[in-house]
């Protein structure tokens, strides 16, 4: 029976070892065929303040963002069309890996900026989301969000679950 | 078997296999519980910096000043100062293929740009057109032209701003600004776009005042923001809302106000990095810009500023924040605005 009862705890033994072995490794992967627009339709749906965003012109996309057109096929970048609400994000579909994190340098430089020139007209309390944008990359989809923590995390799980496989 | 000896010294009989399968398993457990505490460790590393995230650097630059709380503060950096390029006004990028930055230059311009009075779009003076004459404008603005909803007599249809009561002079094509509705107070009025606004009211004369909000000004050269970019884009602005009036509204009168004059002792007691120098600046590239188009302009600094080129400090709002105007600020602005009036427009 003790004889027993060992085996049995070698056999668990490596059962658990197995598993962690086969759970401890490899990094998650992402689609790369769906449409910025329904990605952006998604993480919207998660911002309580939606009515507040209007598609950003060309304008602002070379003048603010400054991310070479040759490194996306698609884009997406929505800003604060009102004063109330500081909202505002974007997604692109970078053309490789490589030019996603051009993308992203390029969008986190637009981020700096923000921080270094906090616009005082929009309440102190829209503050901490400018200090909390951030860019993300999955896979070949990047993406900026300057919203508050709770929307940025719904928004971000929102887009990440349209695209992870 | 083999006979080993027990702790009472007695030899007692010992299971070679036994005291393998032993090992073995206490071998087993120890890399078992090895591989749990490193999943483990690394499952904790994961949630706490996600592997795709680039993170971004906050901070402020070297070069800025401190934030402040005032409405329409912004940061500004140290040591940037007045431009005398004059760069031309140009067409904003195409929506569906946005270009990169063109090369910039600080090289000034070999012409010498308008100065003092040679502007040709300033309204001169004229006798007073009455009061009346006031029922033809509407005046779209930032906080400083929010205020005459209760500063002034005009009719709260004639103040446009957003209902968040401030108005940044960027990307004018998407910016809003509370519709009027009947029988609901200005507060809260529904922000719609400006370009609707205009096709729905049509009116007669728009005054634009706008300017002291350009937080593009404030952007450093690290963040590919030069003198003459700033420029280009504060004159693209100018041409943006010249280009919504014309297509929404074609009837109506442009009119661009003076950006007004700024008391630097008062933001800096409160700790602002906006100075009367930025506001000058920006007003010669706004004068410049509507000289190009056309735009006649009421240049009311004229009479808002003192001796020393600052607002006078009768004008300043009671908050005295060196921004902000008061109502007898705004009885001399519309009073200018009477004394030059429109010659299509006027009475007289």
């Amino acid at each position: 029976m003790k004889k027993f009862s060992r085996i049995i705890i070698c056999l668990v033994a490596a059962l658990t070892l197995f598993s962690a072995l086969i759970s401890c490794g490899g990094e998650k992967t992402y689609k790369n065929d769906v449409a910025v627009s329904a990605l952006a339709e998604s993480g919207v749906k998660k911002i309580s303040l939606a009515s507040n965003l209007t598609e950003a012109s060309g304008e602002f996309m070379s003048f603010y963002l400054n991310v070479d057109a040759s490194l996306y096929s698609e884009c997406k970048v929505m800003t604060p069309g009102g004063s109330s609400s500081i909202d505002e994000f974007g997604i692109f579909k970078a053309k490789d890996a490589d030019s996603a994190q051009k993308i992203a340098e390029a969008l986190n430089k637009y981020l700096e900026g923000r921080v270094a020139t906090w616009d005082n007209r929009y309440s102190q309390s829209e503050k901490p989301k400018v200090d909390g944008a951030k860019t993300d990359i999955f896979g070949n989809y990047v993406c900026y969000t300057i919203l508050s923590s709770s929307e940025q995390s719904a928004f971000l799980t929102a887009i990440e679950d349209m695209i992870a496989e | 078997m083999t006979m080993q000896q027990n702790p009472g010294g007695n030899r007692v009989p010992h299971n070679g296999s036994e005291s393998l399968l032993n090992k073995i398993l206490i071998i087993l457990l120890c890399v078992t519980i090895a591989a749990v505490v490193i999943l483990g460790l690394l499952f904790v590393s994961r949630l706490s910096a996600p592997v795709t995230e680039t993170p971004v650097t906050s901070g402020v630059t070297t070069d800025s000043l401190p934030i402040t709380d005032a409405p329409d503060a912004t940061d500004v950096p140290a040591g940037t100062g007045p431009v005398t390029t004059t760069s031309p006004i140009t067409d904003a990028p195409a929506t569906d293929s946005p270009s990169t930055e063109p090369p910039a230059t600080d090289a000034p311009s070999t012409e010498p740009p308008p100065s003092g009075d040679s502007y040709t779009v300033f309204i001169p003076e004229s006798p007073d057109a009455g009061v009346d004459y006031l029922k033809n404008f509407v005046f779209l603005g930032d906080s400083t032209t929010y205020h005459m909803h209760h500063y002034s007599d005009l009719d709260d249809t004639q103040v446009w701003v957003p209902a968040g009561g401030t108005l940044e002079f960027s990307d004018m094509t998407n910016k809003s600004v509370a519709l009027p509705v009947d029988g609901v107070h200005y507060a809260d009025w529904t922000d719609v776009r400006i370009s609707e606004v205009l096709s729905k009211v049509k009116p007669k004369v728009l005054v634009v005042t706008l300017g002291i909000n350009f937080s593009a000004y404030y952007n450093s050269e690290d963040y590919g923001w030069t003198s003459a970019k700033k420029e280009e884009y504060f004159k693209l602005q100018v041409k943006n809302v010249y280009n919504m009036v014309k297509d929404n509204s074609p009837n109506t009168v442009l009119v661009f106000q003076s950006i007004y004059p700024v008391i630097d002792k008062a933001l800096i007691d409160k700790g602002s990095p906006i100075r009367q120098a930025h506001v000058d600046e920006r007003n010669k590239w706004l004068y410049e810009a509507c000289e190009e188009l056309g735009i006649p302009v009421l240049k009311t600094e004229d009479v808002l500023k003192d001796a020393n080129g600052q607002l006078r400090s009768e004008f300043n709002s009671y908050h005295l924040d060196g921004i902000h105007l008061n109502p007898d600020a705004y009885r001399t602005i519309l009073n200018y605005v009477r004394t030059h009036a429109l010659p299509n427009l006027s009475n007289h």
